[in-house]
């Protein structure tokens, strides 16, 4: 299902090998894989950054630095356990003769004689999960249309929707408000980082009015883009009756994690991500990013989504007096 | 004394719906949920029309509607929603609670006003 999609999905690419690097290249690329290679040869400051990510690729030799790869798993999986480990072995595709603590830290391995097998664990592990891009285009719209018309005289742009496995926070505000129709139940979370915000507000680029904003006034600002998203996505995709009953409700705990700045929500399926950034022609506001996440871990049935396609065409004219 | 009461949790839209109004001549109170709009309501008579969130913690707005015309036995107010639902069900409820109007935010002021003037005979 995925070649119906041009959602993308980061991998960090750790392997030095040129003939692997050609090979995870065509992965990527009939995949909609963006494989960040880490040239650098600091994968710490790549796993202490807030980029999203799908995948990591590995290779077993040791790397240029001489840190062995079994100890960038350890490393990798501690930091980051939701995100998949693909290792590149030089002979056996199985992990059966690693160390049981390394094995548990990996998804799978494959070597350049059979390529077919990592294609195989993107499909498994990043790939896993199908959001039409009707969906995904429909919600960039609405989001764009919300954060110009709430944070004023900014431009709104927005990265190509992706995938991510990574549960990691970003900034210091997050919202979520649940998501919930007869074909998906899960949540919706904005991140923003809260400085940027108090400088939109003093510089009257949203309906609030103070020259001494606080913690509360950003917060009443990602409320209200939260909630027009939400209204928005609900009015042109869920369709009127199409509400679950009691039995169908349930539910599992959302774990925030403050010191280490990671949310998990039960499930580790890929999320479908957007980023979007708000500048200002003036200069009077730094630029704003905010992250969209949206994560149907409860149910996900895209199929049904194709059915309420129609609803689409409902479009609810906004803004007007309707009197009854 | 205020002509026009604004219920709705988010500061953003409380301020900028009343903004507009106070710009626009009226006089304006506001409430933060279902449970303060009643309060306010009935500690000022001289309120003719409510325009209230959907959504809101502690009182939604469709349950303050009907507790308006109920509890209070006020049929006087006019009650205009102001919201991001526009689920038909909703509308039928807030039509049966005696719901005068319904507007899907975002609050384009300019488009309403002339309603909203007729409602509080400004």
């Amino acid at each position: 299902m995925k070649e119906a999609t041009k959602i993308i999905s980061k991998v960090l690419v750790h392997d030095n090998n040129a003939d692997a690097l050609a090979e995870i290249k065509k992965i990527c690329t009939a995949n909609n894989l963006v494989g960040l290679k880490d040239t650098s040869q600091d994968i710490n400051s790549i796993l202490e950054s807030n980029i999203d990510m799908g995948a990591v690729f590995l290779a077993e030799k040791s790397d240029k630095s001489g840190e062995s790869s079994l100890a960038l798993c350890r490393k990798i999986h501690f930091k980051h356990p939701e995100l998949p480990i693909f290792l590149r072995r030089e002979k056996s595709e199985s992990k059966e003769d690693l160390d049981p603590e390394i094995q548990a830290t990996i998804a799978g391995c494959y070597t350049l004689s059979n390529i077919t097998r990592l294609q195989e664990l993107v499909d498994q592990y990043v790939c896993s999960m199908y959001y039409p891009l009707e969906l995904a285009r429909g919600i960039q719209d609405i989001s764009t249309g919300v954060l110009g018309s709430i944070i004023k005289g900014a431009e709104v742009t927005c990265e190509l929707p992706h995938l991510v496995k990574d549960q990691i926070i970003y900034g210091q505000l997050l919202s979520l408000i649940p998501l919930e129709s007869s074909w998906c139940r899960g949540y919706m979370m904005l991140q923003v980082s809260e400085h940027e915000m108090v400088k939109a507000i003093k510089t009257s680029h949203t309906d609030l009015s103070t020259s001494t904003p606080g913690f509360r006034d950003t917060n009443a600002v990602l409320n209200e883009v939260t909630n027009m998203i939400w209204g928005g996505i609900k009015a042109r995709y869920f369709k009127s009756g199409s509400t679950l009953d009691d039995s169908h409700r349930t539910q599992v705990p959302i774990i925030v994690d403050h010191l280490n700045k990671f949310i998990s929500f039960g499930s580790t399926e890929p999320q479908l991500c957007f980023q979007y950034t708000l500048r200002d022609d003036g200069g009077e506001i730094p630029e704003i990013t905010f992250y969209q996440r949206l994560i149907f871990n409860l149910s996900w049935s895209p199929e049904k989504f194709k059915e309420s396609d129609a609803a689409v065409e409902d479009f609810v004219e906004s803004g007007e007096l309707e009197f009854f | 004394m205020a002509q026009i009461l604004v219920v709705d949790d988010s500061a953003t839209v409380r301020n900028e719906v009343s903004s507009f109004l106070k710009g626009s001549g009226l006089t304006v109170e506001v409430a933060v949920d279902g449970k303060d709009g009643l309060t306010k309501l009935k500690s000022d008579p001289s309120i003719k029309l409510v325009i209230s969130d959907v959504n809101m913690p502690n009182m939604d707005g469709l349950t303050m509607a009907e507790k308006i015309r109920g509890e209070l036995g006020n049929s006087a107010v006019n009650i205009i929603m102001l919201t991001t639902e526009s689920d038909p069900r909703m509308k039928d409820r807030g039509k049966a609670a005696g719901v005068k109007g319904w507007i899907v935010k975002p609050f384009k002021g300019d488009a309403v006003l002339g309603g909203i003037k007729k409602m509080v005979g400004a």
